[in-house]
């Protein structure tokens, strides 16, 4: 140790632990750089009109809408493939009676069935 | 210091290229920034894992805040620091009460290779930072081992420049007092 060192460190009895501590010191990872710097990357871009907007607005409202489609078909099946007993069984009010009276009204000339809620007994 | 390396308008210029989506300008702030937020955070809190996490929420935050960026109010570097002290003092404050412990220390008698004696009293320096109150702390950190001038320690801590002063002067007193123990088993005895 120089004389200058040894003078320096008599008056400043904490310039060695703070010299080890500066030489000692954390290194920015590789790893993180590039993480740090990867976050300041472009921002996804504004999308354009056109094709693209096209094909989002097919697949955001068109398919979502023939997935609700498939799912309550899907549903439609459980709930026969589960409940084999006749639904009229299920004794509706006479309110109801009058309503289901005018869905045959509808339907048999459509499906060709005299009455659909009778189907299965 | 901060100024240094690249003045604050350059800061600010290299900013406006990072809005631009210039990833060399991305790259060349987080050299110059992320590395000393990194060392501040590791040393404020004691632990390399919690600072990486620190230094790369501060420098997002930067990223985020970067196409409203307001010349003048502050150097981004400054403005990274303010943040990441901001970060720290939450994760202090919802640590529980933890006592700082002092590493094992090499045995001067076993002969002393430098390399570990140093590494040994950096240890030792950074237990005894972690037993100082924390405005005490991150002023010795800034002053002492970022070497950041007072008026710039001033500008992250918010406050005047003679409380800076007072904070490093009262930190190296308490730091001093902590070491005296140890300066003995970390080998001053044969290099005085």
């Amino acid at each position: 140790m120089t004389t200058e060192e040894s003078d320096r460190r008599d008056s400043d009895p904490l310039a060695a632990f703070l010299e080890a501590a500066r030489a000692e010191a954390p290194q920015l990872s590789p790893g993180l750089r590039a993480r740090i710097i990867g976050q300041a990357g472009p921002a996804p871009a504004p999308e354009a009109a056109g094709p693209g907007r096209l094909r989002g607005w097919l697949s955001g409202w068109v398919l979502s809408g023939l997935a609700g489609g498939v799912t309550a078909g899907l549903a439609g099946l459980w709930v026969g493939f589960v409940l084999p007993m006749p639904v009229a069984a299920l004794d509706a009010p006479l309110w109801m009676q009058d309503a289901l009276s005018y869905v045959d009204m509808i339907t048999m000339p459509l499906i060709g069935l005299d009455d659909p809620l009778l189907m299965g007994m | 210091m901060l100024q240094d390396v690249t003045e604050g308008s350059e800061q600010a210029a290299l900013l406006a290229r990072v809005v631009a989506r210039d990833q060399s300008a991305a790259a060349a702030l987080t050299d110059l920034i992320a590395p000393r937020v990194l060392r501040y955070a590791a040393r404020m809190l004691g632990s390399r894992e919690e600072a990486e996490d620190v230094t790369q929420e501060a420098m997002l935050r930067l990223w985020k805040m970067a196409p409203d960026w307001q010349a003048g109010l502050a150097e981004p570097a400054t403005w990274v620091f303010r943040v990441a002290r901001n970060l720290c003092t939450d994760r202090l404050r919802r640590r529980k009460p933890m006592v700082p412990e002092l590493p094992d220390l090499p045995d001067p008698a076993l002969g002393q290779d430098a390399r570990l004696m140093r590494t040994a009293r950096a240890r030792a320096l950074e237990a005894a930072l972690l037993d100082l109150p924390e405005r005490q702390r991150e002023a010795v950190i800034l002053r002492h081992l970022e070497g950041l001038s007072n008026p710039e320690i001033a500008a992250i801590l918010m406050v005047g420049v003679e409380a800076v002063e007072s904070l490093t002067a009262r930190g190296k007193r308490r730091l001093t007092a902590i070491l005296a123990g140890e300066r003995e088993a970390l080998g001053f005895e044969d290099d005085d």
